[in-house]
């Protein structure tokens, strides 16, 4: 089992609820085995609360920030990709159609297309050739249940076919919006191989390319495997 | 009559649970919350196949048996366990074990003497 004690885990996409304890939820992450959460910043209050809770939040775990970038155009998210990138650690772009997945996939300073739906081949190699990252939301299998769940399913089995055919990155994540949404990394594992993902790739999901996203918006980062010493 | 021989005897794995919830619930509620969302996911079929037991549980932990294929099926079925009679809960696997005895040692003892500590200091 030392794929799963060896590795330090990401969750990339907490969004704390607005009466959820953001120290509390830090806590269970910790004690689950995450070195790293996400919160997003963008959002209203969890700039204050992160400051507010300081003393409370637990020691050992990173508290990244995270930016959900919900726009229309390209024009809109230029704007918010020069607000954001170096005041960020994590940006989450939000997908859904066909033309706003390609948007997101063509810009290699998005870290992870969120909510993509079913991706095709052209997406896949875009994101491939962009690092953007495709994520795999098991929450939705968590919350899901019957014919719903098993659409999800069959859609992340296609993504994930694609996914491996064109090495493009993929995070796994739960969006946990209150500490019972929250899953430590064996679930996670379990829940992904329900699609057909094998425990490598699932650690790969958590721990590998979440790394590499928050070690790209350090400041001392030049490019893939090159650092200012 | 006999008794079955060790070496036909089906194997089994122990997993030492957690649960983390936001208000009571009893251990029929628990068992009925794991066979649904196991049945949901794998159908009849493959409920069966995981050999399904509870056998212990207190409130914050429980131990439950399964066959060692179907370890990861079992902890998927724990996994999507979100609520059980309107109650928040969330589960988590903490270790697994081949008896009983060793589980308990291990994961769940061990746990309640730390947590009974941390509330006498």
């Amino acid at each position: 089992m030392s794929l799963f004690t060896s590795n330090p885990f990401y969750e990339l996409c907490m969004k704390p609820e607005a009466g959820e304890d953001l120290h509390q939820m830090a806590g269970v992450a910790r004690r689950y085995g995450y070195s790293g959460v996400a919160v997003p910043v963008d959002t209203s209050g969890v700039e204050e609360r992160l400051k507010r809770e300081s003393e409370n939040l637990p020691t050992g775990l990173l508290i990244a920030r995270s930016v959900e970038l919900v726009v229309k155009n390209a024009s809109q998210l230029s704007r918010l990709l020069h607000r954001w990138w170096k005041r960020s650690h994590c940006l989450i772009f939000r997908g859904g159609s066909e033309s706003l997945n390609r948007l997101g996939v063509e810009n290699h300073q998005v870290d992870v297309l969120a909510s993509p739906g079913k991706i095709n081949h052209v997406l896949a190699k875009l994101a491939s050739e962009n690092g953007v990252a495709i994520e795999f939301d098991l929450g939705a299998i968590i919350h899901r249940r019957g014919l719903k769940r098993s659409e999800t399913l069959a859609l992340y089995r296609n993504n994930l076919k694609l996914v491996r055919k064109y090495r493009a990155p993929f995070i796994l994540t739960t969006n946990p919006r209150n500490l019972y949404d929250l899953r430590a990394p064996r679930e996670m594992a379990a829940l992904s191989m329900l699609f057909g993902m094998t425990r490598e790739e699932s650690v790969h999901g958590l721990s590998t390319v979440p790394k590499e996203i928050l070690e790209r918006h350090e400041k001392n980062f030049i490019a893939e495997g090159v650092r200012l010493v | 009559m006999k008794i079955l021989p060790p070496t036909l005897r089906e194997k089994k794995r122990y997993l030492a649970v957690e649960i983390m919830r936001e208000g009571r619930i009893s251990r029929e509620r628990l068992i009925r919350a794991l066979q649904d969302s196991i049945r949901e996911l794998f159908g009849d079929t493959g409920l069966s196949e995981t050999g399904l037991r509870l056998l212990h549980f207190d409130g914050n932990h429980a131990v439950v048996r399964c066959t060692p294929r179907t370890v990861w099926r079992t902890r998927a079925g724990i996994a999507t366990i979100t609520e059980i009679d309107g109650t928040k809960v969330s589960l988590r696997v903490i270790g697994i074990g081949g008896t009983v005895r060793s589980v308990m040692e291990k994961y769940i003892e061990k746990r309640n003497d730390q947590t009974l500590k941390r509330e006498e200091s």
